[in-house]
């Protein structure tokens, strides 16, 4: 059992205030990354660049890559993405070896907030960082690299459900009882309704989804690697799993029948993807519930709080409806493949029991400090311990940033040769110029307030 | 009592001095990767695995020769197996296995040539010889023998889940196909049931 005294909590305190931990508790990451995006979005890379705190954490790795994937330096993005990938395949031997993270990491996690851990990838995240490592292989004219990348990608994603379903079948022995006085998940959902958007977690179009780390891009792009190689065998599984996930979805159909008919491009035509890659993810911010109740230990009545946080999904205000695509002069049209604001909203969906009863161990704790310090002589010690705790209660904020919010992708056969490509969004036309050689080619933009970074 | 002899005792000394082919090789790692066996059964998952292959090609190539019916064609080659599963199943390494135990059996006579798979790297050959001055031998072009039949299939599969299990139904379909006149000399099928119990 815990035992802290309020002597000792507060040296905690002190000791993360004062020298702080690897990993701040007291920071909020989504308002570190907005001077970064505010850059980005008024179209200047090096500024966007130079506000990102340079460190060996998984997170600078992950939006430097990203950075340097929109600053088409995709040898920098790839050495980005590869020291990100050492923390999954870290990730990964964890789960291997049954520790699942060390065993000190749990314990400050338990009694003060996730944030002072290192930060473990989302599992959409985890699947995004072959899917463009791959992407910029492609960019990089190096096709087998990109195919090892895209295998990497499902490989990652049978361990993630793996995962996840020894997760579910530990869940179905663990006793999921909250202690005594605490109130279940479901009426702790059904009593704050008006506090926290439990709708946006739980609104069809989330449940829809199969899971939170499988996306009909990446496994789209998979089909396209392998059919550019002529692996159709490999390709058209991709293909079909796009289809599972993203159904009804005419260009994935398509895709199908053009290998099952063998109407592939000839000697003349190209078949280019066109990878609309738009926004940011959305932004997490920490919601507080903060319960007073009061207890009587003897002749002694205290004031007491239990202090539960959430990370709630911020979605980005800025509209990516209207971006206008055209080729060659002919407007056309993108479709839908990957929803990274669903998938973010499915992964809070399927992790918010767990981290509510984290949350629920922390209520304990500081009613645990609340007593003692109620014992030791009164109220002045009861507020310190509840604003303590209320303080360093707050959610984990961190993401990935500059993930895009969506995908959107459109396929087209053209000739070899010249073509122009604009794209037009908040009024300003942004063009580049491609020379089609090959059968096959990919290029991506991403499009992020008016600006647009095109990867040639 | 058993007597040795002095120059056994030395010979069986330098034996294992020298190792005599039971050669310990240093070990270099962690020791926590290991070489297993190729042939062992493996369940890890329902997913079409190493055990599938390995039973796949050795069904349908013992019974391409014990027909006999790839001995009827001069040459042979296989054409790309479709794969209309949803899983990555490289399909080219069970055709590649098949072929491998065709060519390693004395049984079969036929002459394997060539897949288109393979066709790329083999004409960058003969286009790097015959457009290179540094050949005096280089390869003529146009010598290159066709394919009397080919051996063509697909493998499909039907899965079903519920909370209870998930079950996986594999089945590989193999024909052997004259090419000129389009005939099936020889056909097999292959089933595999998969079922994990959660």
């Amino acid at each position: 059992m815990l035992k802290f005294t309020t002597k000792k909590y507060l040296a905690l305190v002190i000791c993360l205030l004062v020298f702080g931990c690897a990993n701040n508790p007291l920071s909020s990451y989504s308002s570190n990354m907005t001077s970064t995006i505010t850059k980005l979005q008024q179209g200047n890379l090096s500024q966007s660049e130079a506000k990102l705190t340079k460190s060996n954490s998984l997170l600078y790795y992950l939006e430097h890559g990203t950075l340097m994937r929109m600053s088409v330096n995709y040898s920098q993005s790839n050495k980005d993405f590869t020291n990100a990938q050492g923390f999954i395949d870290a990730w990964i031997d964890s789960f291997h070896n049954g520790t699942l993270g060390s065993a000190s990491d749990t314990m400050e996690a338990s009694l003060i907030n996730d944030k002072v851990l290192d930060y473990v990838a989302k599992d959409y995240e985890k699947v995004m960082i072959p899917t463009y490592k791959s992407l910029n292989f492609m960019s990089l004219n190096d096709i087998d690299s990109s195919r090892v990348e895209i295998m990497r990608m499902y490989n990652l994603e049978d361990i993630i459900q793996n995962y996840r379903d020894s997760q579910y079948a530990k869940s179905a022995e663990d006793d999921k009882s909250t202690p005594k006085g605490f109130p279940s998940y479901d009426k702790f959902q059904s009593d704050n309704q008006n506090k926290y958007d439990f709708d946006a977690i739980n609104s069809p179009e989330v449940l829809a989804l199969k899971n939170s780390y499988q996306n009909a891009f990446s496994h789209y792009l998979a089909g396209f690697i392998f059919e550019a190689r002529g692996e159709m065998s490999l390709a058209r599984p991709g293909y079909v799993r796009a289809g599972q996930l993203n159904p009804n979805n005419k260009m994935i159909s398509q895709a199908i029948a053009n290998i099952d008919t063998k109407n592939l491009p000839d000697k003349n035509s190209t078949d280019l993807l066109l990878v609309e890659e738009v926004g940011h993810a959305p932004e997490l911010k920490s919601v507080q519930f903060s319960i007073p109740f009061t207890t009587n230990r003897g002749q002694t009545s205290c004031i007491n709080a239990v202090t539960i946080s959430f990370p709630e999904l911020v979605l980005s205000k800025e509209n990516y409806k209207n971006i206008n695509l055209s080729v060659d002069g002919v407007i056309e049209q993108t479709t839908l493949f990957t929803d990274f604001n669903l998938m973010a909203a499915r992964y809070l969906h399927d992790n918010l029991p767990n981290i509510f009863l984290r949350n629920i161990i922390r209520a304990a704790k500081d009613i645990t400090l609340q007593q003692t310090s109620c014992s030791a002589g009164g109220s002045i010690g009861s507020l310190l311990a509840v604003v303590g705790g209320i303080v360093l209660g707050s959610a984990d904020e961190r993401t990935w940033s500059l993930l895009p919010s969506a995908i959107n992708v459109k396929r087209m056969r053209l000739k070899k040769g010249p073509h122009v490509i604009r794209v037009t969004n908040n009024g300003r036309m942004h063009e580049t110029k491609v020379n089609l050689t090959g059968n096959y080619a990919i290029l991506s933009y991403r499009v992020i307030g008016s600006e647009v970074y095109f990867s040639n | 009592m058993i007597k040795i002899n002095k120059g056994i005792a030395m010979l069986a000394s330098l034996m294992w001095l020298n190792g005599c082919g039971m050669t310990n090789a240093p070990v270099v790692g962690s020791g926590k990767v290991s070489y297993g066996d190729t042939n062992a059964v493996e369940t890890v998952n329902t997913d079409f695995g190493s055990t599938d292959l390995n039973m796949v090609a050795q069904t349908m190539a013992d019974d391409l020769i014990k027909t006999g019916a790839l001995n009827g064609c001069k040459t042979y080659t296989v054409s790309a197996v479709r794969n209309k599963t949803d899983q990555y199943i490289d399909t080219e390494t069970i055709t590649q296995s098949i072929k491998t135990r065709l060519m390693k059996s004395n049984l079969v006579t036929s002459k394997y040539v060539l897949s288109q798979a393979q066709m790329q790297n083999q004409t960058d050959e003969l286009s790097r010889q015959n457009n290179s001055v540094l050949y005096k031998d280089a390869t003529k072009m146009g010598q290159m023998k066709s394919a009397q039949c080919r051996l063509d299939g697909f493998v499909s599969s039907i899965s079903k889940t519920n909370a209870d299990m998930k079950d996986v139904f594999y089945q590989f379909n193999m024909s052997l196909i004259q090419v000129d006149e389009g005939t099936e000399l020889w056909a097999n099928e292959k089933q595999i049931r998969k079922t994990k119990v959660n």
